[in-house]
């Protein structure tokens, strides 16, 4: 059975990444909180006068954030509140609704989605501009997260 | 320490707007019909006059000189508006990209003063915080960085983003950038777009539509430049931070070719780090392009300004026109060393070559039409001239260019230049090739005859060309009136101005 918040999920995945980074997980979970953004917005797009050098500071924690925060645990939860529903109960949504902090999941994740978890994290990562081995880096560290709970 | 490469680079674009200004000018001024209403009131004042040709002459020397100021008017309203939208750019980015103060934590706080200290910068910079990536902008200036790079540098990491950004404010070029943002800008939106929507003469679009790509690709060629002095400015204060940046860099996305990029590749940031810049043959073509248009240009408006007032107007306005485009040329090509002599030459005299060619003036729509009473306008077109000649002219324009990269310097080339452009001049005007070179005639008596004829054709033309069959009569009579007249004045320029006053009502009165 999973059952951890949004929260602990980012910091497992992060302190599996970067364990540096932790202090300042909660200034990016509150801007993101406040500002959510896609996994893919994070990529950003070269501006005219900017420096072109983005990509060479390169931090786990808002993709790590955006990524648990918003595909796995509200879709995980979204699925779960859509199973809810069918049962005729709301709760799991109205958890979701409640967002930071909130967004619990009781999720137990099978094989095959901690699978598809580990390609979505894939993609996302590489959505986000980040290199190959990154990518895996980040797939492998979501999923040992997830599976931990 | 020397100028970095992108101030050339800059005052390239500069050199190419200016003179994209002065070729739209030049063309909207002389072949739209602008100042048909100024030359016919002209044609009003002498009919009635006790000396109506002198009237006429001195009335349309006065409509030509305000021609030639419009033509160099172009430019200077480009570097006002430019200025002005300059002034209010700053106010415009904070709101727009929602920049802010951020109060900065000690050790932050910290190290960006100690990498202030490196960069030998008396000011420190106002740092600000906005999503993205960082920038530079305003003045004082203000540096931009993302909340990623303040949580960066509280690791003590991604100095060396901040130092590029300090590279910018030493190397004193982000109010020239967005300058020059602006005014490629305001020439797109000012000059090329209404140009493009008027569906001009096909001649002249091929011509404008070269000059522009030149100033366009030039200004990307400044975007780059400026990254690479920068990148190459901070290295001298940390040149492994700078090296690990640029390797972990992302490249940029899309496929567009480097050239046609804002930004040049990671790799080439890398490569060029420790690589001095030198003068490349893209740079000497375009700067010949534009130089030449330039040259020719203010030429004419020289002249212009000049006429009747100097005694050999035509030599004293290309000598000085010349000099003043050896300043610019000599800064932009002549500040650093060539990658070939020989290639930079060619190049250089191939765009000079080739910017003679693209002027209006070299059109064929200015047949009759001329700034100057004392037709020390240039015709450049290498067509009106023999093989031979061209050749000639070609081969000591390559020679001069070669020679001059073996020591640049202004005063070489102004004088090249001057000699060379005149040289063109006289040998179109001269050419038995060149149509208009049959207008100037010998001189002969009845001058106020001659005069009655021009004015009155020139009044009446308008009307009298509108119906099919006078018209027809009156193009066939065109040729040996002007000759007529020719014949009839007195002294050459006096002669030469009235005979291209009749050419400029007459060719008014052709128009459909």
């Amino acid at each position: 059975m999973f059952d951890r918040d949004a929260r602990s999920v980012t910091e497992a995945v992060l302190r599996a990444l970067d364990p540096a980074e932790l202090p300042d997980l909660s200034e990016v979970w509150k801007e993101y909180w406040e500002h959510p953004v896609h996994p893919s917005d994070l990529l950003e797009r070269d501006r005219v006068l900017g420096s072109g050098l983005a990509g060479a500071v390169t931090e786990w924690a808002p993709l790590v954030v955006a990524f648990v925060g918003t595909e796995v645990l509200a879709g995980a939860a979204v699925d779960a509140a859509k199973d809810g529903l069918r049962k005729g109960s709301a709760r799991a949504w109205a958890k979701v609704r409640g967002r930071a902090g909130r967004a619990e999941g009781r999720v137990v994740f099978a094989e095959d989605q901690l699978a598809a978890v580990g390609d979505a994290a894939r993609a996302a990562a590489l959505a986000a501009g980040r290199s190959e081995p990154d990518a895996d880096a980040f797939a492998e560290a979501v999923q040992a997260a997830l599976g931990d709970g | 320490m020397a100028e970095p490469a992108s101030s050339a680079r800059f005052l390239l674009l500069h050199l190419s707007l200016g003179a994209g200004a002065m070729f739209a000018a030049s063309y909207v001024f002389a072949v739209a019909d602008v100042w048909r209403g100024a030359n016919l009131a002209c044609v009003a004042d002498a009919t009635g006059a006790a000396d109506p040709v002198r009237t006429l002459v001195t009335c349309t020397d006065r409509v030509s000189w305000w021609q030639g100021l419009a033509v160099l008017g172009a430019p200077v309203a480009l570097v006002v508006a430019t200025v002005v939208a300059a002034a209010l750019v700053p106010a415009w980015l904070t709101r727009r990209r929602r920049i802010a103060e951020r109060d900065l934590d000690p050790t932050v706080a910290e190290t960006l003063r100690r990498l202030v200290a490196d960069a030998g910068l008396s000011r420190a910079p106002l740092w600000r915080t906005a999503p993205g990536d960082p920038f530079t902008y305003g003045s004082p200036p203000r540096v931009v960085l993302g909340p990623n790079i303040y949580r960066a540098l509280r690791r003590g990491h991604a100095t060396a983003v901040v130092r590029h950004e300090l590279g910018h404010v030493v190397n004193r070029d982000v109010g020239r950038t967005y300058r020059a943002l602006l005014a490629v800008g305001l020439f797109g939106a000012a000059v090329v777009l209404p140009l493009a929507l008027s569906r001009p003469d096909p001649g002249f679009a091929v011509r404008f539509a070269l000059l522009t790509a030149v100033g366009a690709l030039t200004w990307l060629a400044v975007l780059r430049t400026r990254e690479h002095d920068a990148d190459r400015l901070a290295a001298t204060w940390d040149p492994a931070g700078m090296t690990a940046a640029l390797a972990a860099a992302r490249p940029p996305r899309g496929r567009l070719p480097w050239w046609l990029r804002t930004h040049p590749t990671p790799a080439h940031r890398l490569a060029a780090l420790h690589t001095p810049d030198r003068v490349a043959v893209a740079e000497s073509l375009a700067t010949g392009i534009a130089a030449a248009v330039a040259l020719i240009e203010t030429a004419a408006v020289l002249a212009t300004v000049l006429d009747g007032t100097v005694h050999g107007t035509r030599w004293l306005a290309f000598l000085l026109a010349a000099a003043l485009l050896a300043v610019p040329i000599t800064t932009i090509l002549g500040t650093r060393p060539p990658r070939s002599r020989w290639a930079c030459g060619t190049a250089l005299a191939v765009g000079l070559l080739v910017g003679s060619q693209l002027t209006p003036r070299a059109g064929p729509w200015l047949g009759s039409v001329s700034f100057s009473g004392a037709g020390v306008e240039p015709g450049a077109a290498l067509t009106a001239v023999p093989p031979w000649t061209a050749l000639g002219l070609g081969v000591v324009l390559l020679l001069g260019c070669v020679g001059w990269f073996h020591r640049p310097h202004a005063v070489a080339i102004g004088p090249l230049l001057g000699v060379w452009f005149l040289l063109l001049g006289v040998a179109v005007d001269g050419s038995p090739l060149n149509p208009t070179a049959t207008t100037v005639a010998p001189p002969p008596p009845n001058t106020r005859q001659a005069g009655y004829t021009c004015a009155w054709l020139g009044a009446t033309g308008p009307p009298a060309f509108a119906r099919p069959g006078l018209a027809e009569h009156l193009l066939r009579a065109d040729d040996l009136l002007l000759r007529e007249i020719g014949r009839a004045w007195g002294t050459e320029t006096a002669r030469t101005a009235l005979v291209r006053r009749c050419g400029l009502l007459i060719r008014y009165g052709r128009q459909p």
